[in-house]
């Protein structure tokens, strides 16, 4: 039994085409009616007739159709000695100055030029329109990157504008094999998005496998991340990142060398790499700008980080609560004096200092960088201060929760992070109910959640798991001086795994 | 895409239903799940003491630390048949649960030694919360629960014997044993040693050399030269001091900052006719008035009087085996590690009662700490 007609969800309308008029200007006006910003403007030929050209205010740079367009027909002789139809053929053949210059004669095509900064340009008679790119560039500059900041290295940084991303990777990975496939996205917003990577060096099968869910996303509009992220991914329903994003140029370009298929789209600052595995997001982009041997340390430590992040908290728990004999004497002895008259159990100590902590962390994120700060310190400091002088939490919980808050900072990615805080409540939880035996068996479930996902076909874990070996599982983790790093990463099945000699 | 919904709602029925268990009120069902404790709610014991109450019977003590609030430390006790029914006994006293994992110490009085101590023993071994790292004493002429609540007077007893047990070092004749390392040598040959306590002069704990154990129950004492022959013997010598007469008259004081001693099997063809014990003695000059140790005459009296002196408490240690009958120190496997092809022959003839035991003893004096 399904469910009755009228409760079903209407299906998406699409048609094509979309616009099942004729390019005229009539319907042009039809098209755009209502919209303040379109403009109409004729220009007479001297007793032969009108041109029609329309664009739309805002998203042209007039001065561009005044130089480009109006003055080559005002002034240009060899022009005015011709018909009509003739001097509009050879305007589309190179009569005026301008590179990009194509012929329309769908209304599909040549309404979504206008929205893209062109002009169009009717002759009466004629069944098509010239389209003359003469845009506005208005894009914010680039500038240094916010998020992923670098002592050494490049200081460029993604920007809304796709032509930009693509020249600035253009800049830094400068062969011809580089590819730029674009697709367009969101029936509503036409979002330009491009596929990129190293032909020779990225998997085919991924490239492909790429390209068939972009074109297999149907939806209005790609104006946020998740408008694409959730639709490229392998699996929903995971807490963990499985594409890795980077607003750095030269990160993005290193992961196309690497072998791994990247994706920019309009409007977003940023670069997706594919696939992402657990080992990716727990890379920073400084690592390979350190001293090879401070960078292992590094990575290891974040690697301690992460067990820290997700199980201190719960660990606290299920020792403070249900095995007091693994707490050092001392330790113990001051907890107990600490925890003195502190009203609640401990399990909702830590579940009340866990969720402060997010609320505080999202306050800081929400507000403005100076009135973020003040929210942080009054927080952090002052109620925390007050907290365990009034006895609400005792002073343990607090370094507990502290402990792993910034345990968490470290990581590189904080999606990634995010994931491990949403588990890190789970376990505590887990540890309320059974103790250590919770604790390890909601690390057992995390370990078989991880070993269930793939990233376009590649196991999460890698090179951990999948039968990487453990010579790539020990590379993940200790970063080798790069001179002896001859071979890219096999997991990502590059054609050609050499990368230097 | 059917098949995946039902799938998804069966799974989402499954977990409700699960959840829903934990409003049924059936708290027998998750009876699997360990017992949660606050910790602010436990009073950890620390020292436990255990004397011999009656026929068969045992009164257990025990102590916590001096609590952070500067508060007494909370003492109790119980007399039962078992130990574990006085533990058990022991909950029904003040409002915390009284738990025994942070148990550092077991003290045992002096009449339970002398009936058996296999059951303090055996129930540290079973226990789950008591631990096989937990010191072992014994009382010396008092029981432990006196002890343990004369120390709380004034302190705490396991603050007291945390102390003894940080300073055993430089005593020289103490040494801390674990209910692992009694158990493993009862084991092998049913004789150890036990350092002992006594209650001092002002009242407080003092180390009393050893308790000496044969099947289970206490035979004697190591006290005094036979107890810094044990330290010796067993290589736990830190910072020792020796007296001894200088050539030129006045007295000198050797600091003993090292001793190895290597127990040898004396053969004359198969038969086994004595045991050699043979010890390296390491010193350093801590005090002696005009004593110039680079003149090797000076140097060579010095070690001959320190030999003489280590000799004769090894040899006072090595003749309470023989006094007692046991092989206390497990000699008998260190002289089978000097000999290990003779390993059965060694089992088959060793009767450390009957066999004549010899010390030699080389004495180094490395330094001095004059500035002459």
């Amino acid at each position: 039994m399904g469910k009755p007609l009228e409760q079903m969800p209407p299906t998406h309308p699409r048609q094509e085409p979309r616009i099942p008029l004729s390019l005229t200007v009539d319907h042009v006006k039809e098209v755009f009616r209502d919209c303040v910003d379109f403009s109409v403007r004729q220009v007479e030929w001297p007793e032969r007739g009108t041109l029609t050209l329309c664009y739309l205010a805002g998203m042209v740079r007039l001065e561009r159709v005044n130089d480009y367009i109006l003055r080559p027909l005002a002034q240009d002789g060899r022009l005015a000695e011709l018909e009509l139809r003739e001097a509009f053929r050879r305007m589309g053949e190179g009569a005026l100055y301008n590179l990009v210059v194509s012929w329309r004669d769908t209304m599909d095509r040549a309404a979504v030029d206008l929205v893209e900064g062109c002009c169009l340009i009717f002759c009466p008679g004629e069944g098509r329109a010239l389209s003359v790119s003469v845009g506005t560039e208005e894009k914010r500059s680039i500038s240094p990157p916010e998020n992923e900041t670098v002592l050494k290295g490049s200081r460029d940084c993604f920007v809304e504008s796709l032509r930009t991303n693509t020249s600035l990777v253009r800049r830094h990975l400068k062969a011809p094999e580089l590819r730029i496939k674009e697709q367009i996205v969101g029936r509503q917003s036409l979002t330009g998005v491009d596929v990129v990577y190293l032909e020779g060096i990225a998997n085919l099968d991924t490239v492909a496998e790429m390209e068939r869910r972009l074109a297999a996303i149907d939806i209005d509009a790609v104006l946020a991340t998740g408008n694409l992220e959730e639709y490229l991914v392998d699996d929903i329903h995971t807490a963990f990142p499985l594409i890795q994003y980077t607003e750095r140029p030269d990160r993005f370009c290193g992961g196309l060398a690497e072998g791994r298929v990247g994706v920019l789209v309009d409007g977003l600052p940023l670069g997706y790499l594919a696939p992402g595995t657990v080992s990716s997001f727990l890379r920073a982009g400084q690592d390979k700008a350190s001293n090879w041997a401070v960078a292992c340390v590094i990575t290891v430590l974040r690697y301690l980080c992460v067990a820290v992040t997700l199980l201190l908290p719960a660990l606290y728990i299920a020792m403070a609560t249900f095995h007091q004999e693994m707490i050092p004497t001392r330790l113990a002895l001051s907890m107990i004096a600490a925890k003195q008259n502190v009203p609640f159990q401990t399990v909702f100590e830590v579940l009340i200092m866990l969720a402060a902590f997010e609320v505080l962390q999202e306050a800081g994120m929400r507000l403005p960088r100076s009135i973020g700060q003040t929210v942080s310190i009054l927080g952090g400091l002052v109620v925390g201060q007050a907290a365990v002088e009034a006895k609400i939490v005792s002073p343990a919980v607090l370094i507990a929760v502290a402990i792993a808050g910034t345990a968490g900072y470290t990581m590189p990615s904080q999606e990634m992070a995010g994931a491990l805080r949403l588990w890190r409540f789970g376990l505590a939880v887990l540890a309320s109910a059974a103790g250590l035996f919770g604790v390890m068996g909601g690390v057992g479930l995390l370990i078989y959640h991880l070993a269930g996902i793939e990233s376009f076909g590649l196991p999460y874990l890698a090179p951990f798991a999948g039968g990487m070996g453990a010579d790539a599982a020990g590379r993940a983790v200790l970063r080798l001086p790069l001179p002896l790093i001859k071979l890219r990463e096999r997991m990502l099945r590059p054609p050609n795994r050499r990368k230097q000699g | 895409m059917s098949v995946r919904k039902t799938r998804r709602k069966r799974r989402a029925l499954a977990l409700w239903a699960a959840l829903c268990t934990l409003l049924s009120g059936c708290t027998d069902q998750f009876g699997f799940l360990p017992y949660a404790r606050e910790l602010e709610e436990t009073a950890l014991m620390q020292t436990m003491g255990v004397d011999a109450a009656g026929t068969g019977a045992v009164r257990v003590t025990a102590s916590t630390a001096v609590p952070l609030d500067g508060d007494k430390p909370l003492v109790v006790g119980e007399t039962a048949g078992t130990i574990s029914g006085a533990c058990l006994s022991m909950q029904a006293q003040g409002a915390s649960y009284i738990f025994y994992g942070h148990v550092g110490q077991i003290l045992l009085g002096e009449e339970l030694g002398r009936r058996d101590i296999g059951p303090v023993l055996d129930y540290v071994l079973r226990d789950v919360e008591m631990r096989l790292e937990t010191k072992l004493y014994l009382v010396q002429g008092d029981t432990a629960a006196g002890m343990i609540e004369q120390a709380a007077q004034e302190g705490s007893a396991p603050e007291r014997l945390e102390a003894m047990e940080a300073d055993g070092g430089l005593l020289s004749q103490s040494m801390t044993r674990t209910v692992e390392e009694v158990l493993e040598d009862l084991e092998e040959n049913g004789c150890t040693y036990v350092p002992a306590l006594r209650t001092g002069e002002e009242g407080d704990m003092t180390a009393a050399g050893y308790g000496l154990i044969k099947d289970g129950r206490l035979v004697g004492w190591a006290q005094g030269e036979a107890a810094s022959g044990v330290n010796l013997l067993m290589g736990a010598v830190d910072a020792d001091i020796i007296e001894v007469d200088l050539p030129q008259g006045g007295r000198a004081a050797l600091r003993l900052v090292g001793a190895k001693s290597r127990v040898e099997p004396v053969w004359e063809g198969a038969r086994l006719t004595g045991v050699a014990i043979r010890c390296k003695v390491e010193a350093n000059l801590a005090e002696g008035s005009r004593t110039d140790l680079s003149q090797a005459d000076v140097r060579g009296e010095l070690e001959k009087r320190l030999e003489y002196r280590t000799g004769q408490r090894i040899q006072a240690a090595a003749d309470l085996c023989r006094e007692y009958g046991g092989d206390f120190f497990q000699m008998e496997n260190r002289a089978g590690w000097s000999a290990p092809l003779n390993w059965t022959r060694l089992q088959e003839q060793w009767e450390i009662g009957e066999l004549p035991v010899t010390v030699e003893v080389q004495a180094h004096i490395r330094r001095g700490y004059d500035a002459v």
